[in-house]
Order: structure tokens, then C-alpha cells, then sequence
């Protein structure tokens, strides 16, 4: 959840630092470490959208917190009605190799289940365009970062980069990001299969600044190959609430909060 | 009942209507509506299920106090009993900074295991469609008062109920379920204990949830709630009468999660203190110390694979001074689930599968869940049973089809 706020990122509109003196991993480390907030909260709304035009919707709403570098963050669903209540606790760890801690409440069952932190990262989140390594806070030394050009993207002045990752076992060869100058924020990321080919596209839209931090307001996924994309729309975003790290425990999510 | 279903809408309008005066109250419906129809796959090919259930849930909470609850609606075809208005959970809770207190009926789930009971005996069980049913719908709320103590790594959960709820066994013979012990017997009416304060349960949990693990330590003061029955034949009516009985035990257990990497290993380990037996016919019940400890891996392959492999095993301590006792000194119970999400999760294969170890049982249940939209999921599954003895025997005839359609709102 962090990275879908950070992925689009916060800037500092001052630092428009020159690409000739940032390296890729610079650019993607100005990104990841865009302020926002040690707290956040966001309602999403998830379309998912076949080639054929049909639809279907999931809504989901988001409490994230800072701890150092690692982030506590809890999900619930609230539509649609048999997954409403359903809620996931993560516990994402920044260095690299440590596995997440994970749980998963399941309200008809009134039971909360630890689930494996490692396994799920490269599948799909709820049957969205979306992996759950997409939705998590990925260490920016887990990709090999390489900077390629200066470019404009819908409008705006970015940096492209390429991150290749380390881990093989990813289901993704590389992907290339544009990151606008003036916030540090991605705007556009192709994803390139195991064959090199186009896999998916994420478009950013909607890009605004609430309660100072730069924050977006529309994600589109796109799978070229399949034309299965996904739409989330960000709503009621807030930032540094005064929640403690109590918030994030097992019992909280069972409660629902 | 039709004050109680009254009831339950007034409850909802008021809910409603006092959202509207006060912003800061909150109220979350929801529910579903589903008809399940089962027919047996053997000869006479007799419908074993069909019924149409309307499940309500409500939530009207504000600042930190909330009411819950859930009732259902239900026709039931086969067993017109079952048909009617029921309360599931009705409860209060206060929520005063790390406590939260919970009081009235209510579904209490402890331990880690999946579908199988080792430190899990607080909520009951409902076999009155045996365990042809949704899990969900097995467990059998009480009432009870219930204290957690929650901070960011442990919780320590207290509870206590008055009077105790048992097993829901079918005897009825018009229910293909019906419970039968012997083949031929009759059951006198179930008596459960005495409603004196003595008789109350009360335990409690102690749960640490930490990188890497979780463990929990728990201890009930409780009865065995699938009673175990004294047999004496009746030669008027040539046949044996049952008579239900539950007896005073203690359960101390632990269990824990670890997850290693793709998999997540699950444990549990209770000792039975005092746990009655099933005697032989004629025989006085005797209680005894019981070992019961499980075993679980859940494997997450990826690609929406999901595997969970179970056993579970109980010994009766001082078995050999007891020849009245009619179980093994050792019994096994192994479950199987694979389940798959196709086609952007919109249609899930699933298959559980209860192995009777000890005596070579088996009941699986395979379904297919397909979503056709947001809301409306139509299912279709497959349930077989094959036993030459053990505790699947009873329904060796029982295999079934069944479909269900549920909407969620």
C-alpha cells in the first residue's frame, strides 16, 4: 500500500536536481524517499475492466504507518458483500531477504490466519493487474536501477529509468519508469515479461498535492497482452493522523477499525 | 418469531433512521441470500438438502461502543423444523483504550487448526447437516462474556459463559444426517448440565504475535460438548437407548504459526484433563486424561494455489485399566485442501477433504465457485463419502450433489 501511495510519489518541488549528476538509483531513491507522512489513510476503489468491456469493482480502505524504514499497514474490504469485512494485516520490512509478516482475518469464519509473507508477491492482487509485490514497499537494492534519458511524459519533464531485478524469480525481465523532474513521481512504468515483451503498462493521473505531500488520485494498469487493465481511484486521503502503532495489531483486525 | 423478525427490521429502521440524526453514529448492513439443493447420488436418489436462507448482519456502532447482530431466515424443504427465524450472534462491546469487551451471544474461535477442534472447544459445532455445510455456519455462538487486552504484540483474552451450549446432533430419522451410534437405537432427549453457576466455563488466552511467530497458551474450564452416550438396550422395542451425557473436563493447550518462507507450519497441543469416553454398551462412562495435538503446513506455490495438509492425533492416557472404554487408545484425523483461483479469481476450485486415519474413512468435498458478478456467485460440488467403519460409516450412503446459489449484498 505504501508504494501505491509512493509509487506515484511526493516531491520536493525544489530539488530538481540535474540527471546528468543522479544515477538510476538516485532518481528511484529520490522517489522512495518522497515525504509522506509517518501515517496515512486512503479509500480505493478497484475496477477491473475485461477486454470485452465488462466490469467489476472492489473497495478497499487503507491505514499505513511508518516505523524507520518498515511499514505497518491494514486493509479492509468493504465491497463487494461476500469479501466485505475481510481484512489483511502486513508487517513489510525493508531490508532485503527478511519475508513480510502477514495475516489474513476472514470474518465468516471470525478467524485470523498468518499467511505466508514470501509466497504471494508475484501473484495477483484479488484477481487485479496488480501483484502483490505492486501493493507492497519494495527495497529500491532488490532492482539493478539505470538511467536512460530525459524525456517528456503526458506533458511533464521525467527522468527514464530501467530496473532490472536481481531475484530471477520475479515474473517481470525489467521495467521502465518515467519520473516527473519536478516531484519525483512516476507518471508511466512498462513492465517487460521474461521474453522481453511489453507485459503491462501503469498510467498515473490525477496527480495533486494533499496536506502538502504529493500524492495521486488515479492508477490505470494495463496488461497489452491479455487488454485486462484495472483502475483504482484514490478518495479521501489523509495524512499524519494521530494513530498509534497499537493500530496494527491482530486484534484491530479483527475488530475492524 | 415473527416478534423476533420484527424485531430485527425495527432494529435496522431505528439503526437507519439515528444515522441520519447523529453523523457520528455508524451502521454497516450486510448479508447474503443463497438456496442450497443436495440430492444423494445412490439409490433412491432422495433430496438430501434444499433450503433458502436470507443471512443478516448488522452493525450500529458509536464512538467505541457497538451492537452486533445477525440472524437467519430460513425454509427448509427437507426438515421443515429447521425452516424459521434465528438469532446468530446478538452481542455489545465497549472498546476502552487496549481492552475490549464483548458480552452476549457471540462465536468464540481460538487456535490455528482448520476445521479440526484441539484447543478450538469454546463455540460448538451444528452437525445437524453434518459437515455438509459452510464451515461458518457449523459454529454454534454462546453466550458469554468475553475480555481482550490487545497491544501491538500480544492479547490476552478472558471469557467466561454461563450457561453452555453442546453439539446440535440430529436424531430425527426423516434427516439423512440423523446420528446413529449403534445402527439401531434410540435417543433419549439430550440433557445438558444443570444451569448452576458451577457449571459455568471459563478460561482463557494468552496470544504473542511476532516477526516471524505467532503462540498462544490457553486453558477452559468446560465440558465435552459431544456427548458421549450410555447404551442400554431396550428388549421391548429390541432396540439400544442412548442417553446423552457431558461431563465436567480442562483443557490446557498451546499452539503456534511459523511461517518459512512459501509455507506457514501450524501446531497445536491440548491436554484433556478429566475428558469423558465413550463406553461400551452397559458400561459406566469413565473420564480420562487425553493427549491431542495437530500438525498443519499451508503451501503457497503461487499462481493462486493454495494447499493446506493436516493431522491431528489423540491418545487416552490409562487406557489399559479401562476395557469399557469403546475408542482407540489412538485415533488419527488427516485433512486435504488444494484450491485454486482461475480466470482473475472469478472461479475457485476447491477441494477439503476429512480422512478418518485410524479407520480409512474418507469424506471430500469439491466444489466449484463461480462469480457472476460482484454479487451473485453460483456454485456447484461434489460430496463423497466412503467408510467400511469409523466415524464416516453412518454416511457411507450420504454422497452427494449439491448447487447453491448466493447473493451477497
Amino acid at each position: 500500500m505504501r508504494k501505491i501511495l509512493l509509487f506515484a510519489a511526493f516531491a520536493l518541488a525544489a530539488y530538481s536536481a540535474d540527471a546528468q549528476n543522479l544515477s538510476g538509483r538516485d532518481i528511484i531513491k529520490k522517489v522512495k524517499d518522497n515525504p509522506d507522512g509517518d501515517t496515512r489513510y486512503a479509500k480505493m476503489n478497484l475496477v477491473l475492466e475485461k477486454a470485452n468491456g465488462s466490469k467489476r469493482e472492489r473497495k478497499v480502505e487503507s491505514w499505513a504507518m511508518d516505523i524507520g524504514k518498515d511499514t505497518k499497514t491494514m486493509m479492509t474490504f468493504t465491497y463487494p458483500g461476500d469479501v466485505k469485512g475481510t481484512g489483511f494485516l502486513t508487517w513489510n520490512y525493508d531490508e532485503i531477504g527478511k519475508d513480510d509478516d502477514k495475516w489474513l482475518y476472514m470474518p465468516a469464519l471470525k478467524k485470523t490466519r498468518r499467511i505466508s509473507g514470501s509466497s504471494s508477491k508475484t501473484d495477483y492482487f484479488m484477481g487485479t493487474d496488480f501483484t502483490y509485490d505492486d501493493m507492497g514497499d519494495r527495497n529500491i537494492d532488490e532492482d539493478t536501477h539505470k538511467f536512460l534519458r530525459k524525456e517528456k511524459c503526458g506533458g511533464f519533464d521525467c527522468y527514464v529509468v530501467e530496473s532490472v531485478p536481481k531475484d530471477k524469480r520475479e515474473i517481470y525481465s525489467k521495467k521502465i519508469s518515467w519520473i516527473r523532474k519536478d516531484c519525483f513521481m512516476a507518471v508511466k512504468v512498462e513492465f517487460y515479461d521474461k521474453l522481453g515483451k511489453l507485459h503491462r503498462v501503469l498510467n498515473v493521473q490525477d496527480i495533486k498535492q494533499v496536506q502538502g505531500f504529493w500524492t495521486r488520485g488515479k492508477m490505470e494498469m494495463q496488461n497489452v497482452q491479455t487488454k485486462h487493465k484495472t483502475i483504482i481511484t484514490f478518495s479521501d486521503m489523509k495524512y499524519n493522523l494521530k494513530i498509534g502503532s497499537d493500530m496494527f495489531n491482530v486484534a484491530k483486525l479483527e475488530k475492524g477499525i | 418469531m415473527r416478534l423476533l423478525s420484527s424485531l430485527f427490521f425495527v432494529l435496522i429502521s431505528v439503526a437507519v433512521s439515528a444515522q441520519d440524526d447523529d453523523g457520528d453514529l455508524k451502521v454497516k448492513i450486510k448479508g447474503f441470500a443463497d438456496t442450497y439443493h443436495a440430492v444423494r447420488t445412490e439409490s433412491p436418489n432422495d433430496w438430501m438438502s434444499s433450503r433458502t436462507r436470507l443471512r443478516g448482519e448488522l452493525s450500529v456502532s458509536k464512538n467505541n461502543s457497538e451492537l452486533f447482530f445477525s440472524a437467519n431466515a430460513v425454509y427448509n424443504s427437507v426438515i421443515p423444523e429447521y425452516s424459521g427465524f434465528n438469532i446468530r450472534e446478538l452481542y455489545v462491546s465497549q472498546q476502552a483504550g487496549a481492552f475490549d469487551i464483548r458480552a452476549g451471544r457471540q462465536i468464540i474461535t481460538w487456535g490455528v487448526a482448520d476445521a479440526l477442534r484441539i484447543t478450538d472447544l469454546v463455540s460448538p459445532m451444528d452437525y445437524s447437516e453434518f459437515l455438509a455445510q459452510d464451515y461458518d455456519d457449523i459454529r454454534i455462538p454462546e453466550n458469554a462474556l468475553r475480555v481482550k487486552y490487545a497491544k501491538s504484540s500480544f492479547a490476552l483474552e478472558a471469557i467466561a459463559v454461563p450457561v453452555i451450549e453442546t453439539f446440535e446432533l440430529p436424531f430425527d430419522r426423516k434427516n439423512p444426517w440423523a446420528v446413529s451410534v449403534t445402527g439401531n437405537d434410540s435417543v433419549l432427549s439430550a440433557a445438558k448440565p444443570d444451569f448452576k453457576i458451577k457449571n459455568m466455563e471459563f478460561g482463557g488466552r494468552l496470544s504473542w504475535f511476532l516477526s516471524g511467530v505467532d503462540f498462544s497458551v490457553c486453558a477452559l474450564r468446560t465440558f465435552n460438548k459431544m456427548p458421549v452416550f450410555e447404551m442400554n438396550y431396550n428388549s421391548e422395542n429390541h432396540k439400544v437407548i442412548l442417553n446423552p451425557k457431558h461431563k465436567r473436563m480442562t483443557m490446557a493447550g498451546c499452539d503456534i504459526s511459523l511461517p518459512l518462507g512459501k509455507f506457514v507450519l501450524r501446531g497445536e497441543f491440548a491436554e484433556y484433563f478429566g475428558e469423558a469416553q465413550q463406553p461400551n454398551i452397559y458400561s459406566e462412562i469413565v473420564c480420562k486424561n487425553t493427549a491431542n495435538a495437530l500438525l498443519g503446513i499451508d503451501i503457497y506455490p503461487s499462481n493462486d494455489w493454495n494447499i493446506s495438509l493436516q493431522y491431528a492425533h489423540k491418545y487416552i492416557g490409562g487406557y489399559d485399566n479401562s476395557p469399557d472404554i469403546s475408542s482407540y487408545r489412538s485415533s488419527g484425523t488427516a485433512t486435504v485442501r488444494i484450491a485454486k483461483d482461475l480466470f482473475r479469481s472469478t472461479l475457485n476450485i476447491n477441494t477439503f477433504a476429512y480422512i478418518d486415519v485410524t479407520d480409512g474413512g474418507i469424506y471430500d468435498r469439491t466444489s466449484l465457485d463461480y462469480a457472476v458478478n460482484d454479487m451473485l456467485h453460483v456454485m456447484l460440488g461434489f460430496d463423497y463419502f466412503n467408510a467400511d467403519k469409523g466415524m464416516f460409516k453412518m454416511y457411507d450412503k450420504n454422497s452427494e450433489i449439491w448447487t447453491k446459489i448466493k447473493l451477497s449484498f
